[in-house]
């Protein structure tokens, strides 16, 4: 099976739950296919997947900035403290900060 | 504005007048700490110094894992630019389909009105426990999802072949 499938359940108001794979919009199909399915998908599970995307963003792009984002999260406290978004104050968030 | 966005419990539960005064309205969630990339609003977010450590995550071997400020800034920068095209298309993919101009949302992405957000999970509720964080709101141990707000959120995933 395509380790990228993905399903859920649509539930009732009587609380049947009926199970569907989330649409997949491919974009390497013309723009107008694009919108059809895109419009189908929205109104009737109310999500989809692109598929296809490597003309906007490389798999390989997508691994190495996971790859890169792991990196980070495992610095010390101390070095991800210096580009902090936030202030703190008394245990607080209580401003943004460094543009 | 970019920079890192400390390990803490965002409320969902929270509606929006809601939270201390300065202290701003998160959404619903678990504990996650995070990365926002935003190049287009300076250049101060990004780490500087290289540094090697040793792979904290539980479960793993443990291994020497090294942070290179220079290819985390350029790959979060081709990222952000990549993933903002594809939102201008989807956008107007989206748009088109509401029989509107296809240009309709052209001006939201403009000014770093769009926004990227590497977030890092944690994988057991255990690993909060004895965190600063976790101190100030003992009886949050979820796990889940960042507040996602916005016109479209993408949200990108891999899947791990081991």
């Amino acid at each position: 099976m395509d380790p990228f499938t993905q399903t859920g359940y649509l539930s009732s108001p009587s609380g049947a739950s009926t199970p569907f794979e989330v649409p997949k919009i491919s974009l390497a199909t013309p723009r107008e296919h694009t919108v059809g399915a895109l419009r189908h998908a929205a109104l009737t599970s109310g999500f989809f997947q692109l598929v296809d995307i490597e003309t906007y963003v490389s798999s390989e792009l997508i691994v190495q900035m996971f790859d890169e984002a792991r990196r980070f999260f495992q610095l010390p406290a101390s070095e991800k403290a210096k580009v902090s978004l936030w202030f703190r104050r008394k245990d607080e968030v209580v401003t943004m900060a460094l543009i | 504005m970019g920079g890192y966005e400390g390990f803490r419990f965002y409320d969902l539960t929270k509606t929006g007048d809601g939270g201390k005064k300065g202290e701003e309205d998160d959404g619903d969630g678990g504990w996650n700490e995070g990365f926002a990339i935003a190049p287009e609003w300076g250049t101060n977010c990004f780490p500087k110094t290289a540094v090697t450590v040793e792979d904290p995550d539980k479960g793993r071997p443990s291994v020497l894992v090294s942070f290179n400020p220079v290819t985390f800034e350029s790959t979060c920068k081709a990222y952000f630019h990549a993933m903002q095209e594809l939102g201008r298309y989807i956008l107007g993919v989206i748009a088109e389909g509401l029989g509107i101009e296809p240009d309709f949302f052209e001006g939201y992405l403009d000014k770093q009105n769009s926004f990227c957000r590497l977030t890092h999970y944690y994988r057991e509720a255990e690993s909060i426990k004895g965190t600063e964080s976790h101190r100030n709101n003992p009886s949050k141990v979820e796990i889940g999802a960042a507040p996602h707000t916005g016109k479209v959120t993408f949200i990108s995933r891999i899947v791990l072949l081991t």
